[in-house]
């Protein structure tokens, strides 16, 4: 079927339209108006903030400025983020949308400085990236926790982060650090066997356990495979780290050595098929993976 | 005395998946021993407890019955049929509805199909759920299956630009979701991508058992028996989501309503404009991956998220009967639009090509065919997926169906 | 230097400090300067990617401060064509000013730079290290500092109008609206197009293509490379590179820039197709070869490749190294470097790998095109069957004979005498007649009036130390002339005139053994760049 097409591009009748957004924007510019009525035009606004350099130039101030209220301060970045989802918008606005973001990165509202950073960390901003790093080697500098630095600067596998979540994962401040410090690590390809070793430590919580199957899972897949089948058959390991390896070889386990191992699939049958004391989640997992690979 | 039933006119078992758009079939008799003159049979549709149901139409302009009676010559030749869902009656799981074929008290034919409806996430039974994000994991696959290509097209850059931004941006997260749904059907042929209603709460959608619970630095985390906490993408474990609302209570954060964005107007020109809101407010509900288009395509809620736009346009569609094409109501083909977004373009990266205008490289290939229907075919174009009913030309049928958006 | 930056630990501040401390004026200075620019300096070691970009940005802005000329050209023009960050552009395109004889159709690139840089534009203060601009101040951004660079082209290089003019004509590379406005403001202030400066030689980046030919034999053994490919299936370097030339790239699947890895083997999937459209897939392999071994395992590898269009089979491989990566690297020079065991910088390298396993052509630095590589390609092909028929002389740089390895040495004396003693077995009624021959040549000596033979032995003689003068001149070897002439003075001095048997037989068997000294030896015309 031929497609037909306008002579004419087509669109809104832009009269109206333009004395309403300068209506709105007059609103939000504002500050002596209620904040519930700014939000409104805030959201009335929408990427329309972007269309007029003057506008967007009010908005970023209204961003940076501290002595605005965070709600509305919160929902112009969101706005603005917003607007980055369109390509030609954001072409215009990014190199001083990343630079009303840095100026709120150190702002004294924790959210407001933690989705700065989040969005800066996205965009690879490498000073941002600089920043995290000085504040996890510097806590007196840190900008947010050791933990929420890390899973920033996880977004960029190829950051500087490594020797300092290297020794966070060794000496970390908290769980969660060393949590986050090891899944920054599972990006390095020559980390299985380190991966490897946290799996099957019995003294390691099952959190940290699972994250490390995940990463050998991406590194070293056959690994795992070898790892969660030794993790299954042992009833002295935890309930979760058990089911963890039985869903290992349910879902991606190779299907021939599945179906050979006679002795893993006799046992994992009997333990779906429910006996006293056994955790519920873990015969969920023998019963799926029954269900999965010997149905 | 036995008959053959071909739904989608193919003998392929993949081929016995439909919706609630009418699909071709076409019956005859396989066994003629003792067939003299044409047989008189009855189909019916059979359901298991809670399965889906059917309709049949004796051609796709007539009004669909419970039940359709044939006469099927004594040569063996065919007879062709329509078949589909029964609206608001999709299946659970795969095969649970029946097309049986009798002849007075005599079975000739008994064929399993299955309805296969893209269903709101939160109304998914546990087993559905489970073979969707098995699907869904074994497709990421440590980031070495094909979900690396779909991670990949969903860039910033030049291919940012095949996809948003212009009237294109429906077009082609359709075709895109479509292309991943088909290779999800490939490992499990009986999920189809459910979507996320991101005006109502969700609370089953943000689980350990499904698409994972945010703890409070943003990290998801799954269950022990979720294969998505292998969920892999650039090399790195995980995904980051952090929710800026509840969850469990509310919706995403001051965006438009359903209703609120099938009342955008009446124009494809007015409508699109929910790429913004509420599409783009949905994307900033949260922190983490997903609110950044660069690194969206990371969280496999992007894909549900996405699904409920596709099905806010499918019912705008539906609402307002836009499926034509050809009908300017239906899509903006102003002149100045960029390549890729012009109803005539073939899109990216389906069509393979790569250099200025479009992006350097092109992951991944042509878009995957199903055994259901032919379209959009693998270099779809603009044009190819605004029928997806196929409404106004059946072949334009493009093999799916939302929950709440009916047929004709 | 000052700092000792090879010695961690160092800060980046360090370095920036040691790079204003270089004189970009004095040779010895800038050739240090240069030096960090290549990514295997160790400099670039245990580094992020965003600090090397840094200290390479930093370096181009001082390398510039004095006339950029031949290869140092190279680095500014590759940042601009594939570079993505905005202070590393920003600072190719001041650094670009530098340089000694710009031409317009660096214009061209300076646009391709714009087309890449509309996703991740930003402020940019070049005063400062990084770039980081401070927060009151209004820095200019990336996309100015192009402009501005462009504007200088306009003004100075007659020629960069059309250029400019044929780009936004052909929308290549794409702009968006507002930097096509800004083009135009610079054409609209730019030289007017010379009437004698036709637009065809002005073409954007087809003068460029990072080309070098090499024809060395390898240095580095590479005897203990051995690969994985894409099917898990185990090889060795020798085994797959010998036996026919290769079109070899290197990636990475992780690799963030898709003008880089990822274009490289869709690239390669298209000289797949070049080849087999010119009938020569089943004479010239192709291999990607990841920088990436310990994460990118077969199925990534496999993956990755299907992907992008490229054919896999035991000529066409995707692989990476199991033993032998320091060699790899050595053996092509690869331009690549690392934090822990993830590539922090790579430069876009493909090559051309002769039969042998030596590297013939390079293209490295600037996006390179696929008709030219199959050329390279096919001139190996070409080179190797003249080879076979001919003798040619391989020069290294300093003028000396080529030497073959130990192992193609021993081979080389061991072949005459195994395929002569093949030769010699009698397989069919002509062997036999040669051996009668053979019998009757024996017997001459015992003949009478053999002696009245002589002059058209001589004349034989002359023209057999003719030939093997001519093929001594070829290969510059000798010894089969020397034997030649000492088996012909025997021959001709004891065997004739002095007519002793042994003589004439022990002439004639050194004249042989010289003919067989004098064998045609495998080799090249080559260019060095």
């Amino acid at each position: 079927m031929a497609p037909s097409s306008s002579k004419t591009p087509r669109g809104r009748g832009p009269t109206a339209d333009a004395a309403t957004l300068a209506a709105h924007a007059a609103v939000l510019a504002d500050a002596g108006k209620p904040v519930k009525q700014r939000l409104a035009a805030l959201a009335a606004l929408g990427w329309a903030i972007t269309d007029e350099p003057q506008r967007l130039a009010a908005v970023l101030k209204l961003l940076t400025d501290p002595s605005e209220p965070i709600q509305l301060r919160l929902a112009a970045l969101a706005v603005l983020q917003s607007a980055t989802f369109h390509p030609e918008r954001f072409e215009r606005i990014r190199a001083d949308y990343l630079k009303a973001l840095r100026k709120v990165s150190s702002d004294d509202d924790l959210e407001l400085r933690q989705r700065a950073l989040g969005m800066l960390a996205r965009e690879h901003d490498p000073a941002t990236q600089e920043k995290l790093i000085e504040g996890l080697r510097e806590p007196a500098k840190a900008l947010v926790t050791p933990e929420k630095a890390l899973q920033l600067l996880g977004y960029d596998l190829h950051s500087d982060a490594y020797p300092i979540a290297r020794a966070i994962a060794e000496a970390p401040p908290n769980e969660m650090a060393r949590r986050e410090a090891l899944r920054l690590l599972a990006a390095d390809g020559a980390s299985a066997q380190l991966f490897e070793n946290i799996l099957m430590d019995k003294g390691e919580s099952c959190e940290i356990r699972q994250l490390s199957a995940s990463a050998l899972h991406n590194l070293a897949p056959e690994r795992l495979q070898a790892c969660a089948r030794q993790i299954t058959m042992d009833s002295s390991e935890p309930s979760d780290i058990r089911s963890v390896g039985v869903t290992a070889l349910t879902h991606f386990g190779d299907d021939d050595t599945m179906r050979q191992d006679e002795v893993l699939n006799a046992y994992l049958k009997q333990l779906g098929d429910g006996s006293e004391g056994e955790d519920p989640g873990l015969q969920t997992a023998a019963r799926q993976y029954v269900a999965k690979r010997l149905a | 005395m036995k008959a053959e039933i071909l739904v989608n006119n193919s003998r392929d078992a993949g081929a016995r998946y439909v919706g609630w758009s009418p699909s071709p079939a076409r019956i005859r008799l396989s066994d003629l021993r003792g067939v003299t003159r044409s047989v008189k049979v009855t189909l019916r549709s059979v359901s298991a407890p809670g399965g889906g149901q059917l309709v049949f139409y004796a051609a796709r302009s007539s009004a669909p019955r419970a039940s359709l009676t044939l006469d099927l010559p004594s040569d063996g030749s065919t007879v062709s049929f329509q078949v589909a869902g029964r609206f608001g009656k999709p299946s659970r799981a795969d095969g649970d509805v029946s097309i049986v074929v009798k002849a007075g008290a005599e079975e000739l034919a008994s064929v399993p199909v299955m309805v296969r409806i893209r269903k709101d996430a939160t109304t998914l039974t546990a087993a559905e759920r489970d073979r969707f994000i098995d699907a869904f994991a074994r497709l990421n696959n440590r980031g070495t299956g094909r979900f690396a290509d779909f991670r990949n097209m969903h860039v910033t850059g030049a291919a940012s630009a095949q996809a948003h931004g212009n009237p294109g941006f429906l077009s082609w997260h359709r075709a895109y979701l479509l292309d991943l749904e088909r290779e999800l059907q490939a490992i499990d042929p009986s999920v189809a991508l459910p979507y996320w209603r991101f005006d109502k709460p969700a609370p089953s959608l943000f689980t350990p058992e499904f698409l994972g619970a945010s703890d409070a630095l943003g990290t998801v985390q799954f269950g022990p028996t979720n294969p998505l906490q292998f969920w892999s993408t650039d090399g790195v474990q995980g995904v980051k989501r952090r929710p800026l609302f509840d969850t469990a209570t509310e919706g995403g954060i001051d965006l438009l309503s359903e209703a609120q964005t099938l009342a955008l107007g009446t124009d494809f020109i007015d409508f699109e404009t929910l790429e913004g809101d509420p599409h783009g407010s949905a994307h900033v509900s949260f922190g983490g991956s997903i609110s950044s288009i660069g690194t969206a395509a990371k969280d496999p809620l992007f894909f549900l998220l996405h699904a409920n736009v596709d099905r806010l346009w499918a019912k705008w569609q539906r609402k307002n009967n836009r499926f034509d094409p050809d009908d300017e109501a239906s899509y903006d083909n102003s002149p100045g639009h960029p390549v890729g977004h012009r109803l005539a373009d073939s899109m990216w990266p389906w069509n393979g090509v790569t250099g200025a205008p479009r992006p350097l490289d092109a992951p991944g290939g042509a878009l995957a065919g199903s055994p259901c229907t032919t379209s959009p075919g693998p270099q779809p174009r603009v044009m190819d997926c605004i029928d997806y009913q196929g409404s106004v030309s059946p072949q334009g049928r493009l093999g799916f169906d939302y929950d709440d958006v009916r047929f004709a | 230097m000052a700092i000792d930056l090879v010695a961690p630990p160092w800060t980046e501040q360090d370095f920036a400090r040691a790079v204003e401390a270089l004189d970009p004026h004095d040779a010895v200075d800038r050739a240090e300067l240069v030096s960090f620019l290549d990514e295997r300096h160790a400099v670039h070691r245990q580094r992020g990617a965003a600090a090397v970009g840094r200290m390479r940005g930093w370096t181009l802005l001082a390398l510039a401060k004095a006339p950029l000329r031949g290869d140092e050209v190279m680095f500014v023009l590759e940042e601009l064509q594939s570079g993505r960050t905005a202070y590393e552009l920003a600072c190719a395109a001041r650094a670009l000013r530098g340089v000694a004889s710009p031409t317009p159709a660096m214009a061209g690139l300076v646009l391709r730079a714009a087309s890449n840089l509309r996703a991740t534009d930003d402020h940019v203060d070049l005063t400062r290290y990084g770039g980081l601009a401070d927060d009151g101040t209004d820095a200019p951004t990336a996309m100015d500092a192009l402009m501005d660079t462009l504007a200088w082209l306009c003004t100075t290089v007659p020629g960069t109008a059309g250029v400019l003019a044929s780009a936004l004509r052909s929308d290549d590379p794409p702009l968006s609206p507002g930097q096509r406005d800004r083009v135009e403001r610079c054409l609209a202030h730019g030289l007017p197009e010379p009437q004698d400066h036709p637009l065809a030689c002005c073409t954007s980046d087809a003068d460029w293509s990072g080309l070098r030919r090499s024809c060395s034999e390898a240095s580095i053994s590479t005897d203990a490379i051995t690969f994985e490919d894409q099917d898990g299936n185990p090889v060795g370097y020798a085994n797959f590179f010998r036996g026919g030339p290769t079109v070899v790239v290197f990636f990475y699947t992780r690799c963030n820039n898709a003008g880089k890895c990822s274009l490289s083997v869709s690239k390669l999937a298209r000289i797949q197709r070049l080849l087999a459209d010119k009938g020569l897939a089943q004479v010239i392999q192709t291999a990607a070869i990841t920088y990436d071994p310990d994460y990118d395992l077969a199925p990534r590898l496999r993956g990755y490749a299907e992907s992008r269009g490229m054919c896999m089979d035991a000529r066409n491989r995707v692989m990476r190294t199991t033993a032998g990566a320091d060699e790899l690297h050595a053996h092509f020079q690869l331009g690549v470097n690392f934090i822990d065991s993830i590539v922090n910088r790579h430069r876009i390298e493909a090559f051309v790998v002769d039969a042998r396993g030596r590297i013939s052509a390079s293209f490295v630095r600037l996006q390179w095109n696929e008709e030219d590589v199959v050329a390279e390609a096919v001139a190996v092909v070409d080179r190797a069957a003249q080879a076979d028929s001919h003798e040619s002389v391989t020069h290294e740089p300093d003028g000396n004979t080529s030497t073959p390895t130990r192992r193609s040495r021993l081979q080389a004396w061991l072949a005459p005498p195994i395929y002569l003693g093949m030769a010699l077995l009698p397989k069919c009624p002509i062997c036999g007649a040669t051996y009668l021959s053979l019998s009757g040549i024996l017997a001459l000596p015992h003949l009478d009036g053999i002696y009245w033979m002589m002059p058209a032995l001589m004349v034989l003689t002359i023209v057999n130390l003719a030939g093997l003068g001519w093929l001594a001149r070829a290969t510059r070897d000798w010894r089969g002339l020397a034997l030649g002439w000492l088996g012909a003075t025997v021959t001709l001095g004891c065997g004739i005139a002095l007519e002793q048997p042994a003589g004439l037989y022990g002439g004639i068997a050194i004249s042989l053994i010289g003919c067989l000294a004098a064998r045609p030896r495998r080799g090249r015309p080559c260019t060095v760049r």
